[in-house]
């Protein structure tokens, strides 16, 4: 069989070139349902590194506690007393203190911008509490974080991010330690001692002019307490779970305590929260539905181009009834004849697979740009593809093929 | 001598089922032998059965009943790719229309049944190119079907029938569709082989001129043969 491939292959080629239109409208369904499957495959990785880059980044047992209103009311304003007090976080601290790793509260101050003659960054300070559920080790570039002394005493330290070095220091976050900086919030200027330097998490499709990016200037929590009256009540806090704690439950069980202690008598407010996980489970299950969809819809389309190919097949079966006859006559045995058009049917669906492979691939590309995250695509994703539609041709060449090699010669010799 | 005997039919009956139990026989115990080297041609109406009988000969078709020894082989005791096998190696056919595979060269033509026999590339191309010399299209070997006139595809078919040097030449009315002096060329062609290569020809046609000119002359009359003698015009 092998010393025919090539003339099969051959064969088909010139039969695809003889009928380019009926060829191409043949292969269309392949096509479409190639690229719809590739173009998804691309959306769904891409999403799923953007979502597990997102939950490394920010941890995946952080949870959110926010003030929210009963019911959606626009002329109910929001009062200091709706508010969550730093009592009240102390309470839930020591209530849930074996399954809370650490609470953090974060203020900000505010957008503003460092300059130095020419040089400036735009930054948006920002009070933290917390330096362990900001950062992990290897995203400190130099220096170190803000020390719970510092945080104790209010000290003027700062960490700064990358992108500031840059655009003040020249690039070597080694320079900037120790430097201090003027910060310019609300036409006041704070002025800071750089302690570290941390690595900005951006996202490349998003970046516009680098130079021009807003990063965070992180202070103690009481710097910005000292320059904002109220900030001794939030409107969210985060926690982080305990590795081990079952995130989801936490939420629910601190969500409980908080609404029967302190908002049980508040007829507008409460407390809710949202987790990583929550997020993530409700990121996927859209992503799911997606897939689903666009699978369906390369499905169905796979499954009409795969009769398509099947019918065309027949009709070109048909009409070379006599060339059958004639190669049975020279000798052709009847699996030659079925593997001939096996070939055939293969090789228009592959064709197709590949064409569609490309189209998936710009077509994937221009969704997740649209979204705003790179998609990728393996080179396992795209031998299964192929293999996928050659497997198609096997399947849907087989009966028009078995059809011409179960022809009778005489017959085919004497059709008309 | 017994070995001599390439063709070897004996008592052959074909009969045809139409609809339930109508039984149609179209050819009534045929018996005949054709010597190896010998340029026979089968004669006879439309309706006479010849064209079954040639289908026989061919084993593109079996008898319901009777002995075909070809070559020696019982071709009737063989399976389907069996058969193939046979034909491929010791029949090589030519058909009154030709029946080239279209959209193909007439060099990947000629090919065709060595590569069914798995002849290498290389060397079926060389010997396609041989065949093609042999019936002076060696120059238009690069041509499609479409772009050769019927004598030149007829020759083009008769060098693919010679592929794999097969016993056995069967001509369907090889001429029919030429006019007279491109079929004058074809017939000429045939005895060149048989005279010189001393290929066994089996000619079916209903023209009695052109079976005058060979060695042996069958007629065929509503499924029997009815007569065997020379042909008058057969040129030693």
């Amino acid at each position: 069989m092998k010393h025919m491939l090539f003339e099969n292959i051959g064969a088909a080629l010139a039969g695809i070139k003889a009928n380019k239109m009926r060829s191409f409208l043949t292969m269309l369904g392949i096509l479409i349902g190639i690229a719809a499957i590739i173009a998804i495959i691309m959306a769904g990785n891409g999403m799923s590194s953007y979502i597990e880059d997102m939950m490394n980044s920010i941890g995946a047992n952080r949870i959110e506690f926010y003030v929210t209103q009963r019911n959606w009311d626009d002329t109910v304003s929001q009062k200091e007393s709706d508010l969550i007090s730093q009592d009240m976080i102390r309470k839930v601290n020591e209530e849930f203190k074996n399954e809370i790793q650490d609470i953090s509260l974060t203020t900000a101050l505010g957008e503003g911008i460092v300059k130095e003659g020419k040089d400036y960054a735009k930054v948006n300070v920002l009070g933290s509490n917390s330096s362990s559920m900001i950062w992990d080790e290897d995203e400190i570039l130099a220096g170190r974080v803000i020390l719970s002394s510092e945080q104790q005493n209010g000290a003027n330290v700062a960490m700064v991010s990358d992108k500031l070095v840059n655009n003040m220091f020249h690039g070597n976050p080694e320079d900037a330690i120790g430097q201090e900086i003027d910060v310019q919030v609300n036409n006041q200027y704070y002025t800071y001692t750089i302690v570290g330097v941390y690595q900005s998490y951006t996202n490349q499709q998003m970046t516009g002019s680098s130079y021009d990016e807003v990063t965070t200037l992180y202070v103690p929590l009481k710097v910005v307490h000292r320059v904002i009256s109220n900030a001794v009540y939030v409107s969210w806090f985060d926690i982080n779970g305990k590795e081990g704690v079952d995130s989801h439950d936490l939420a629910n069980r601190i969500t409980d305590y908080m609404n029967e202690n302190f908002y049980s008598k508040n007829a507008n407010f409460m407390i809710d929260r949202y987790t990583m996980q929550e997020q993530a489970q409700m990121a996927n299950e859209q992503i799911g539905m997606i897939k689903i969809v666009m699978g369906g819809i390369g499905a169905i389309s796979l499954l009409v181009g795969g009769i398509g190919v099947m019918n065309i097949m027949i009709v070109s079966i048909t009409e070379r009834t006599r060339e059958i006859g004639t190669r049975k006559a020279l000798g052709a045995t009847n699996g030659s004849i079925r593997m001939q058009f096996i070939t055939e049917a293969i090789v228009i669906c592959l064709i197709g697979g590949i064409i569609g492979l490309g189209l998936g691939v710009l077509l994937g590309s221009a969704i997740t740009n649209a979204i705003g995250f790179p998609g990728t695509l393996t080179i396992n994703n795209i031998i299964a593809c192929l293999l996928f539609s050659m497997a198609f041709g096997v399947f849907f060449g087989y009966y028009p093929a078995n059809r011409a090699a179960k022809m009778n010669p005489i017959d085919a010799l004497r059709y008309e | 001598m017994e070995n001599d005997v390439i063709i070897d039919l004996s008592q052959i009956v074909k009969k045809f089922y139409v609809g339930k139990e109508n039984e149609l026989e179209i050819l009534h115990g045929i018996d005949l032998k054709v010597r190896r080297g010998e340029f026979v041609s089968i004669v006879g109406a439309s309706g006479s059965g010849k064209s079954t009988l040639m289908n026989i000969i061919g084993i593109l078709d079996r008898p319901t009943s009777g002995n075909y020894l070809l070559d020696g082989v019982d071709v009737c005791k063989a399976n389907d790719k069996e058969v193939s096998h046979i034909r491929n190696k010791k029949i090589g056919f030519v058909f009154q229309t030709y029946n080239l595979i279209a959209r193909t060269n007439a060099l990947k033509n000629v090919e065709l049944p060595m590569m069914y026999a798995g002849v290498s590339k290389r060397e079926r191309t060389a010997r396609a190119k041989e065949l093609l010399r042999l019936v002076d299209m060696e120059e238009r070997m690069d041509h499609t079907p479409d772009e050769l006139s019927g004598g030149q595809k007829q020759r083009v078919a008769i060098a693919r029938a010679l592929g794999n040097d097969p016993s056995i030449i069967l001509a369907d009315e090889p001429t029919g569709a030429l006019d007279s002096k491109t079929g004058r060329m074809i017939m000429d062609l045939f005895h060149k082989l048989n005279r010189e290569k001393g290929i066994t020809i089996v000619l079916i046609t209903h023209s009695n001129e052109l079976a005058e000119e060979t060695q042996r002359i069958v007629t065929l009359k509503d499924g029997e043969i009815v007569g065997e003698r020379k042909g008058e015009a057969y040129a030693v």
